[in-house]
C-alpha cells in the first residue's frame, strides 16, 4: 500500500443560483476517487437537499450547526468522463465547494452479483433462481417477460436464492409501468424466514416514495411519502450499508436513514397488490464493497476554532489520506491562516464579501498523510467567529492484489536477472 | 423552518400499508419527515422541517417533546430535568443525563437504545421487551428465559461485550451499558447528522 494522492479544485460560489456549477481537478482519470464538499448559504427542505449528479454518493448532507446554511460531502468512483465540472441542484443562494481527484484510494463501489432480465415464459409464482413469499409475504410472478404481484392487496416479496448475499448489499430494478394504488420496488436484506427486509417503496402513479422496513411481519414507515416522480425507464436502487439504508433514483441518491433492525438478508423485490399495470423489469443486485471515504461523527459549535472529532474508520491503522474538512457562515479569511496541527495543503472557497454576512459562507481543508488506526486533528483558527461544521476523514488506500504484486515481483526480477 | 428532532408516540398496528406503525400526528402535515423507532415499543424520534404553524400545533401536544432546533449546545439543570422525565416516561434509562452532555450526545446515547431496540424486535421475531410488569428495573435475571437468550442474541449480533452485566443488572443498567457503545457513531436521520 501507500498513501494515497490529492490533487484539487475550489469554487467560490459568489452568485446566488440554485444550479450551482463545482470545479473538478485536472486529469481524472477512471478509477480514480473523486470527493467534494459543498457549503450553501441557504438551508433547504428534508427532499429538497443538495442535489448531486448522477453516481456520486453522499456522504452527509446536514444543516445541524446553528447557522442558516447547508452542508454535504458526496464520493464518486471516477469513469474519466466527468469533465472539469459538475453541475449541483439545490436551493438557490451562496456557495462555496472543494473538489479532490485521489488517486490511489479504495472507492467502496458497487459490485453487481446477479441480475434477470426476466425474459422467459410466465412463471406463477417467480421460481428458479428466485424464492418468492416468505413467511406471509405474498407471491411474484413474471408476466410478459416482466415481474408483477400476485395477489390482490397482497403484499408481494421474492428474493433471488442462487448466491450467498453479503451483508451489505443493494438492490435495483426498472419501473416498467406504473399504477395509482400499488406500490413497492427493490428491496434488501429479506428474510429467508419471515416477513422481514427493507423497502424502496415507490407509490401513488410515481408521484410518490417511503422508505419502508418489515421486521417479523410488522409494517413501519421509516419516511413520510415523499414527492417526487418516477416514469416508466427508471432505475430505482436500495442500498444497505451497516446500518444505514439508502434509496437512490437513476443513480442520485434521495434520502438515507440509519436504522439496526435487520443486519443481514436477501435482495429482490416487493410489490403490493397485483396490478397488471404495476411492473418491474430488469433487476440487478450486487455487493458494497471495499471502503469509500469515512467520516467522524459531526462537530459543530460557534466560535473561531472548528475542531473536528477522532475518526476510526474500519480496518485499523493503514496508510491514510486524512483530511481536515471545515465549513462556516460568514465572511472569514479564506482559507485560514496556518493550518490545523500536523496537517498541510491548506485550501479554500468562499462566496465572496458581498452582502449580509449570514449570507456568506466558507469552506476549508488540509490534509496529512499518516499510518494509524484513528485520528483527532486539532483546531483551525478562523478570523472571525461564526456557526461551524467540521469532520475529519479517513481515504482508504488501494489495496493492490495479491495476483498484481507477484506480477510486479516477477517483472522486477526479470528486469535484475 | 428549520429540521428539528421529536420523540412522538407511534400509531398504526402495522399490519398493511394502510396501517403502517408511522409518528402520530404527522399524516396531517405535508412536510417529509424521516423516523426511527424504538423497537416495537410506541415511540418515534423524528426528523422534520416543519412550517412554524406545523410545528406550533405539534409541540402542544402533551405527548410530544420537541428537542432543540440547535444539538451543538450543553444542556441546562432545568433542561436536564425535563429530559429525564420524558425519556423515562417512555422507559429509557435516562439517570445519565447530566448537563455535561450536549444535546446531541444525549441524542446519540437515546438512538443507540433505539437502534438496540430495533435488532431485539427482529431477534425476538416481533416482541416487545415492556410487556405487563416489564419496567426499567426489572432484573435480566427474572425476565423469561426466551427474552433473556434473546437480549444476549441481539448483543451479540451487535459484536457486544456483555460479560460486565449478571442477572442481577437491571433492563436499566443493560441498556445504558450497550448503548454506549453508540456514542462515538454518526447517525443520519433525515436532513440531521446527529
Amino acid at each position: 500500500m501507500a498513501f494515497p494522492v490529492a490533487t484539487t479544485a475550489t469554487t467560490n460560489g459568489t452568485t446566488a443560483t440554485s444550479s450551482p456549477v463545482v470545479n473538478l481537478p485536472a486529469s481524472i482519470a477512471a478509477g480514480d476517487l473523486l470527493l467534494c464538499v459543498f457549503r450553501l448559504a441557504v438551508a433547504s427542505a428534508l427532499t429538497g437537499q443538495i442535489h448531486w449528479p448522477a453516481d456520486w454518493t453522499e456522504l452527509f448532507d446536514d444543516s445541524s450547526d446553528g447557522a442558516d446554511d447547508q452542508m454535504a460531502m458526496a464520493w464518486k468512483k471516477a469513469d474519466g468522463t466527468e469533465g472539469t465540472t459538475m453541475t449541483l441542484f439545490c436551493t438557490s443562494g451562496k456557495f462555496a465547494a472543494l473538489a479532490w481527484r485521489i488517486t490511489g484510494a479504495e472507492t467502496g463501489a458497487a459490485q453487481q452479483l446477479a441480475s434477470d432480465n426476466f425474459n422467459r415464459a410466465n412463471e406463477n409464482p417467480i421460481a428458479g433462481n428466485w424464492t418468492s413469499g416468505t413467511s406471509t409475504f405474498t407471491d411474484l410472478q413474471i408476466v410478459s417477460n416482466a415481474v408483477r404481484g400476485v395477489t390482490a392487496s397482497g403484499d408481494g416479496s421474492a428474493f433471488y436464492n442462487a448466491i450467498t448475499w453479503p451483508n451489505d448489499q443493494y438492490s435495483e430494478v426498472k419501473i416498467a409501468s406504473l399504477a395509482a394504488a400499488p406500490d413497492g420496488g427493490p428491496a434488501v436484506r429479506l428474510s429467508a424466514a419471515d416477513k422481514t427486509g427493507y423497502v424502496f417503496s415507490v407509490d401513488t402513479n410515481g408521484t410518490e416514495y417511503h422508505l419502508v422496513k418489515f421486521v417479523a411481519g410488522v409494517w413501519t414507515d421509516l419516511s413520510a411519502a415523499q414527492s417526487r416522480t418516477f416514469i416508466v425507464g427508471d432505475i430505482v436502487r436500495i442500498e444497505a450499508r451497516g446500518s444505514s439504508i439508502s434509496e437512490f433514483h437513476n443513480n442520485v441518491q434521495i434520502f438515507s436513514l440509519a436504522d439496526a433492525s435487520i443486519a443481514a438478508g436477501n435482495a429482490g423485490l416487493f410489490i403490493f397488490d397485483n396490478s397488471a399495470s404495476f411492473i418491474f423489469d430488469d433487476w440487478a443486485g450486487g455487493a458494497l464493497v471495499g471502503n469509500p471515504p469515512q467520516l467522524s461523527t459531526v462537530a459543530t459549535g460557534s466560535s473561531t476554532t472548528p475542531d473536528p472529532t477522532t475518526c476510526t474508520p474500519t480496518g485499523g491503522a493503514k496508510e491514510y489520506l486524512w483530511l481536515w474538512v471545515g465549513g462556516w457562515e460568514g465572511e472569514q479569511t479564506s482559507p485560514p491562516a496556518s493550518n490545523p496541527t500536523n496537517y498541510s495543503s491548506p485550501i479554500g472557497a468562499n462566496s465572496s464579501t458581498v452582502g449580509v454576512v449570514t449570507t456568506n459562507v466558507r469552506v476549508a481543508a488540509a490534509q496529512r498523510n499518516l499510518i494509524a488506526a484513528s485520528e483527532d486533528p486539532g483546531s483551525w483558527t478562523i478570523s472571525v467567529t461564526d456557526d461551524w461544521t467540521a469532520y475529519t476523514v479517513a481515504i482508504h488506500p488501494m489495496v493492490v492484489p495479491f495476483k498484481s504484486i507477484i506480477l510486479l515481483n516477477a517483472v522486477h526480477r526479470a528486469a535484475n536477472w | 423552518m428549520a429540521f428539528r428532532l421529536y420523540l412522538v408516540p407511534v400509531v398504526g398496528t402495522g399490519s398493511s400499508s394502510s396501517d403502517a406503525r408511522r409518528p402520530k400526528y404527522f399524516d396531517a402535515f405535508t412536510s417529509g419527515w424521516a423516523a426511527n423507532d424504538y423497537g416495537l415499543e410506541p415511540h418515534m424520534l423524528v426528523a422534520a422541517d416543519l412550517s412554524g404553524a406545523d410545528d406550533t400545533s405539534l409541540t402542544a401536544n402533551a405527548d410530544v417533546t420537541a428537542l432543540p432546533f440547535y444539538l451543538g449546545d450543553t444542556l441546562t439543570a432545568g433542561q436536564v430535568t425535563a429530559t429525564q422525565t420524558a425519556l423515562e416516561n417512555r422507559n429509557l434509562p435516562a439517570g445519565w443525563v447530566t448537563t455535561a452532555f450536549t444535546w446531541r450526545g444525549v441524542v446519540r446515547l437515546v438512538l443507540g437504545m433505539f437502534h438496540f431496540m430495533q435488532r431485539y424486535h427482529n431477534v425476538s421475531g416481533g416482541q416487545r421487551l415492556f410487556l405487563a410488569g416489564v419496567d426499567l428495573e426489572r432484573t435480566l435475571g427474572s425476565l423469561p428465559q426466551q427474552v433473556r437468550d434473546d437480549l444476549q442474541a441481539t448483543a451479540n449480533s451487535f459484536g457486544y461485550d456483555t460479560s460486565p452485566l449478571t442477572g442481577g443488572n437491571t433492563i436499566r443498567q443493560a441498556l445504558k451499558l450497550l448503548a454506549d457503545n453508540w456514542s462515538k457513531t454518526s447517525f443520519r436521520i433525515g436532513g440531521i447528522g446527529i
